[in-house]
């Protein structure tokens, strides 16, 4: 019989997300940024109270039975701006093959981190995957310089291109996002082009991975724009993929996203309260929620809890079963503030619940299935 | 159960089954996602959608 090896790890078992909000404060003012005008509140994480979190995890028995690795994701505000939790973080986790690190960034402090990254790209993770990956929000331009912007209400897309070229150049692992609204579509054609020049330089790590702001929701006012550069997308995404047989975008690549949310997952906010996910530390219905704090003597029991809740409990509405939408983005914090359902999980389930958003979905999805009939042919 | 139902659930399946693999096997995850795909073109959509799909066909194929 083979010899369990130390690269040997357990298929079966998954990866819980502790996600930690190390901060509230950002650097820069988006335009469409969910946390709008969130006050940041005093901060009370520390390094050593999530260390003794994850370690209190690792030791429970139904815990081991499911993961075998923790993914430390940190969320802000900027979370990299919390450099001293942030530093803290990584030292504390860097040896320790259980944990692995996701950090969702604006880009600008990456050079801060130079020496610390670099170190943590030559660790090891349980699972084979790397030890840190990191997600900078690039929209591509004209989109990203007219939205994203900083505390003066300057354009920022040339840190943060230069914060991409020097994850590439340290040969970090990372991921593009892309946000857009759709009163700015129009740009979209001119912004996937621009993610076109970034994959010609960069390669295949550069891919679109493109989220519609969810939030302001007027899609009949934008529908003719929207439909005029999806089918324009749609042309450049058949033509990107005779040459390199997948797509730039994930505009229409068949994914429906299942949110891990409460499943596999935990989100701290910075007063150490403990949600499903980030979504809803800054939901309308937060305290509905909020589930335990990471202080209280009760938190590895309320994880269990909400674990066995969220995944013994998932309904698939009818409604969504001979859908066309391929791709179809189900924020399920959202669907909980929207729906007109009564009881806790079929408001959550409610995957329904936002019109416009299953108009937009299902335009993407017919539009989708025009591209990949004519790339069959 | 109807057909359309079972290739739904078998493509929903398969994307769960997908967002696993692509830890462990990349490459094998994407056969996951594109079987999907393949199922859920399978799936029968009214005639007025499939007009629709037509027509987006069309144009498309104009400016390509």
């Amino acid at each position: 019989m083979k010899k369990k090896s130390e690269k040997d790890y357990d298929v079966e078992k998954g990866v819980f997300g502790f996600e930690v909000t190390t901060t509230e404060a950002c650097n820069f003012r988006c335009k469409y940024c969910f946390e709008r005008e969130h006050v940041p509140t005093e901060k009370v994480l520390t390094a050593s109270i999530i260390q003794d979190r994850v370690e209190e995890l690792f030791q429970a028995d139904w815990f081991k039975n499911q993961y075998d690795g923790i993914k430390l994701i940190l969320w802000g505000g900027e979370p990299m701006a919390n450099y001293h939790l942030c530093k803290n973080l990584f030292n504390a986790f860097m040896h320790d093959k259980r944990v692995c690190f996701f950090i969702y960034t604006n880009g600008s402090y990456i050079n801060k981190y130079i020496d610390i990254l670099r170190d943590l790209k030559r660790k090891s993770f349980v699972k084979g995957t790397p030890k840190i990956t990191i997600q900078v929000s690039y929209d591509g331009n004209p989109s990203h310089d007219k939205n994203r912007l900083d505390k003066e209400g300057k354009p920022t897309s040339k840190q943060v291109i230069h914060a991409i070229a020097d994850l590439d150049a340290w040969g970090i692992d990372y991921g593009l996002k892309a946000t857009m609204a759709w009163r700015d579509y129009h740009m979209l054609p001119e912004c996937w082009m621009d993610y076109h020049e970034l994959q010609k330089i960069w390669g295949d790590k550069i891919k679109m991975a493109l989220t519609v702001d969810y939030y302001d929701v007027q899609f009949a006012k934008y529908k003719e724009q929207v439909t005029q550069a999806l089918i324009e997308i749609a042309r450049n995404e058949a033509r990107f993929y005779m040459r390199h047989k997948r797509f730039l975008s994930n505009i229409f690549t068949a994914n429906r996203a299942i949110c891990a949310t409460g499943k596999s997952m935990l989100c701290i906010n910075t007063d150490g309260n403990v949600y499903n996910c980030h979504g809803s530390i800054y939901s309308s219905c937060s305290n509905d929620l909020k589930y335990t704090n990471i202080f209280s003597e009760n938190f590895i029991n309320s994880i269990e809890k909400a674990n066995k809740f969220y995944k013994n409990n998932h309904i698939e509405p009818e409604e969504c079963e001979n859908c066309i939408a391929n791709t179809c983005l189900r924020c399920n914090v959202k669907k909980y503030e929207e729906s007109d359902k009564e009881t806790f999980l079929e408001k959550w389930m409610d995957y329904s619940a936002q019109d416009e958003l299953c108009e937009y979905y299902q335009l993407v999805g017919k539009i989708g299935a025009a591209m990949r009939s004519l790339i069959r042919e | 159960m109807n057909r359309n139902h079972n290739l739904y659930n078998a493509s929903y399946a398969l994307v769960q089954a997908a967002s696993f693999v692509k830890h462990i096997d990349p490459e094998y995850a994407t056969t996951l996602l594109d079987k999907a795909q393949e199922y859920k073109d399978k799936i029968v959509v009214d005639e007025e959608i499939e007009k629709e799909v037509k027509g987006f066909e069309e144009e498309i194929r104009k400016g390509l």
